[in-house]
């Protein structure tokens, strides 16, 4: 996914995320508002209708909302790995080991010879 | 239709009935009936004439013409009409004529003596007001055709009369106000001169549409009744359905009841209030248990991806090779790390050196698991798969020609220290590094060894080369962690030759580094990607290790032949071992590349292990001589094992000088020629 891709799926998320939210608050609004025009008969059958498709959509929100946490969650970590993946490697040549052949050859020597000698002699 | 009467002929032709519209939309259904055919449908005939006229006065001038046209010649129009309609519209007559065949017709209607230039609106309009009049005067004449009509439909069906009189209705409302009065009809008119063309083809429009629609409606409504009907009459129903709902929908499957609506009680309300709320209360329930658990759910796994993501920050630097992979078994998506040698000049195939990195929850940890061991699950793997080289020697025994174990080399710290957990990743890493390697060394020797066979070396097994020489034996094997010689062994006495076996393993390391390190110079430099080592010449592990006790060995035999055959003989000489000068390989030398130069030093450095040994003795024959000859020896091991020796000698003093520069591969041969120099040249010039 290009960055810009990214960018525009988290936006959307929240987006989406946020309009849940408020949609599910608001979905607990209603429970409270008929409380105040109880006599009110001519609204039941309205509120039947209601009461049936809230449990759905409360229902329904719900899992939207979980499902838009768990697609945050999947993003974050796609941006995780884009950022490990993407990192240039740092040439170290500042600190180059010091490379001692005079030194390297004397212990080849030593070793060559020590390595002969017994089956020399 | 059930209009039609052969009475009615010829007063209707002048009147009939009035529609303002196009009378084919209404005709369509009618069309089909019989009875148009068999009565001439000349009542119906003038109701063109009406529509025509009301667009006359607010149409183009070609229309006018058209309408007047049609009024002036009713046979014509009589004539031309089809049979089949029950009205018809002149504008679809002649609507569609060109003009040069319009203007006879006209000029024919009105009668020779005419000319089509006197023709003007003036005119025109008269006649149209006078026409109106008769039709005022034979509106009562209409009144007792309908009625004889009204007589006449009783014995057609009921639904047809029906239909007819929608018509009307429907229709042709100015029609009736034209009934009426003389007046309305003329003030219908002048309202009609004074609109303008677009609002009147608006109007007209809008009337088309809503009768349209009042028809679709209808026709729905029709189809909705039939429908109903055909539940309890099936015949009844299905004759007034239209065939597409016959064809789609099955008859008799529309019901309907009445049920006496009860306006529910105080008490019923409350109750239901009662249930919605307790409903509602527990879909709010439902969905916070459902938050809860997904919350839970999702901060657990949050949190572990908080660990694992910090743990690979704190562990993984951006030198490391890492990147996506799917698991195969499971199809997960997991990072993988690189740490085989690949990049770094391997060429080993059989394990790339990759590993997923999986985290650990249990243990906190981030867990590496190498491909090539998916087979062994769990963190047990890194001690199952530990291999590594050993290297034995054994010494031989001479009296009992058998070899005794003399060396051994040990093990590298932490597998046998053993920290069953590995906790950091970089340690595992270092060991699963360590594993590869040995490995692909196993793999090198053992490809080398196919060169060597006549040099005494062999491969006992999948894992064991044996190297074997005149007085001791070298064994190179790879293990497991857990081999049996290990586990019983490991507090065995130091032995002798430890030391050595130790060395040598150090040595075969090193010289796969070179390796290495060569096939990266050879990647720089050329652009052709070198995929598999050559045996012969990239190959070189056992071969310079193999070559130095060789070497040491021809030396030590060269050594005892001089000994034998020059200074036994020869008394005060002495041999002089010198270093061979060796020509610098110039080898890839003119690329500037700051990579090569850096490879070019690091390979030099390890000359010492490769170089062909090459040795010179010099024979120092005693200094009393004068002008003594010059002998000298140079044994060599072009290819690590084998032997050569060139002899020089010169002999510049006295008149028959004397040069000789052979080579020999046999030592037997030297013996003989060394004998002869020393016979012929030597011993002969001191007698």
């Amino acid at each position: 996914m290009s960055n810009q891709a990214l960018h525009e799926k988290l936006e959307q998320t929240r987006a989406i995320l946020s309009v849940k939210l408020a949609e599910l608050i608001n979905m607990t609004a209603i429970a409270d508002r008929n409380n105040d025009d109880e006599d009110s008969f001519t609204q039941e059958n309205s509120e039947l209708a209601i009461a049936t498709t809230s449990v759905m959509m409360v229902n329904n929100q719900t899992m939207q909302l979980i499902k838009n946490v768990q697609d945050l969650l999947s993003l974050t970590r796609s941006i995780k790995e884009k950022w490990l993946l993407n990192q240039i490697p740092v040439m170290e040549h500042s600190e180059e080991p010091r490379f001692d052949e005079e030194r390297i050859g004397q212990l080849l020597d030593n070793c060559i010879e020590t390595f002969i000698a017994e089956q020399t002699t | 239709m059930t209009t039609q009467e052969p009475t009615s002929e010829h007063t209707s032709s002048e009147i009939g009935i009035k529609l303002a519209l196009d009378p084919n939309l209404i005709t369509l259904a009618l069309s089909s009936n019989p009875n148009s055919n068999l009565h001439s449908p000349t009542s119906d005939e003038p109701i063109p004439e009406s529509a025509g006229k009301v667009d006359v006065d607010a149409q183009l001038e070609g229309d006018e013409v058209e309408n007047k046209t049609k009024k002036d010649n009713d046979k014509r129009l009589k004539f031309l009409k089809s049979k089949d309609s029950l009205v018809s519209n002149p504008h679809e007559i002649y609507g569609s004529m060109p003009l040069e065949q319009l203007i006879p017709i006209i000029l024919r209607q009105r009668g020779p003596g005419f000319k089509f230039v006197d023709m003007n609106e003036k005119e025109l309009e008269n006649e149209i007001n006078q026409r109106d009049d008769n039709d005022n005067d034979i509106c009562s004449n209409e009144k007792e055709d309908t009625d004889a009509v009204k007589e006449d439909a009783q014995v057609e069906e009921d639904f047809m009369e029906v239909d007819y009189e929608d018509k009307n209705d429907v229709a042709n409302p100015q029609n009736e106000t034209e009934h009426k009065t003389n007046e309305s009809s003329e003030t219908d008119e002048n309202v009609a001169t004074v609109m303008t063309q677009e609002q009147f083809v608006k109007r007209r429009r809008d009337m088309v549409e809503h009768i349209n629609l009042a028809m679709n409606e209808s026709s729905l409504a029709l189809e909705f009744v039939s429908l109903l009907l055909s539940g309890v009459k099936e015949s009844t129903g299905m004759s007034s359905m239209s065939p597409f709902l016959r064809k789609v929908v099955k008859p008799s499957s529309l019901n309907s009841d009445k049920i006496p609506y009860e306006a529910p009680t105080k008490k019923e309300y409350i109750e239901l209030d009662i249930l919605n709320k307790g409903w509602k209360l527990q879909s709010l329930n439902e969905s916070k248990d459902l938050l809860r658990g997904s919350f839970n759910k999702l901060s657990y796994i949050l949190q572990n991806e908080h660990d694992y993501w910090n743990k690979i920050m704190q562990n993984i630097s951006n030198k490391d090779v890492i990147f996506k992979i799917r698991d195969r078994s499971s199809g997960q998506k997991l990072l993988a790390i690189k740490y085989g040698y690949e990049d770094s000049g391997s060429t080993y195939r059989h394990d790339r050196g990759i590993a997923n990195i999986k985290n650990n929850i249990e243990s906190q940890n981030l867990d590496l698991i190498p491909h090539s061991s998916s087979v062994v699950k769990g963190t047990d793997f890194l001690h199952s798969v530990k291999k590594f080289l050993r290297v034995r020697i054994f010494t031989k025994i001479e009296s009992e020609d058998d070899y005794i174990l003399s060396g051994e080399s040990v093990m590298d710290g932490e597998g046998k220290n053993g920290e069953p957990e590995i906790k950091d990743i970089r340690k595992q890493i270092q060991v699963l590094k360590k594993i590869i390697f040995e490995k692909e060394l196993m793999y090198q020797v053992k490809k080398e060894c196919a060169l060597l066979i006549s040099y005494g070396v062999s491969i006992e097994n999948e894992n064991k080369v044996i190297i074997e020489l005149p007085n001791e034996k070298f064994e190179i094997e790879l293990l497991s962690l857990d081999d049996d010689s290990i586990v019983n062994h490991e507090q065995d006495l130091p032995k002798i030759n430890d030391k050595r076996a130790n060395l040598m393993l150090v040595m075969l390391r090193l010289l796969l580094v070179v390796i290495f390190k060569k096939a990266l110079r050879s990647r720089i430099s050329s652009p052709h990607r070198v995929t598999n080592l050559k045996v012969d010449d990239d190959i070189l592990l056992i071969r310079p290790i193999l070559g130095k006790v060789r070497f040491a060995n021809y030396k030590l035999l060269l050594k005892k032949i001089i000994k034998d055959y020059v200074l036994d003989i020869i008394p005060g000489s002495t041999i002089v071992e010198k270093e061979v000068k060796r020509e610098e390989s110039h080898e890839n030398e003119n690329i500037e590349d700051e990579n090569i130069t850096r490879l070019n030093k690091e390979i030099r450095a390890f000359d010492k292990l490769l170089n062909v040994p090459k040795r010179e003795l010099e024979i120092k024959l005693p200094l009393s001589m004068h002008n003594c000859p010059c002998l000298s020896l140079m044994l060599e091991s072009p290819n690590y094992c084998n032997a050569l020796i060139h002899i020089k000698f010169e002999d510049n003093a006295g008149a028959n000088a004397v040069a000789f520069n052979t080579t020999f591969s046999d030592f037997k041969e030297v013996e003989d020629f060394l004998h002869f120099i020393v016979a012929e040249f030597i011993q002969q010039k001191n007698v």
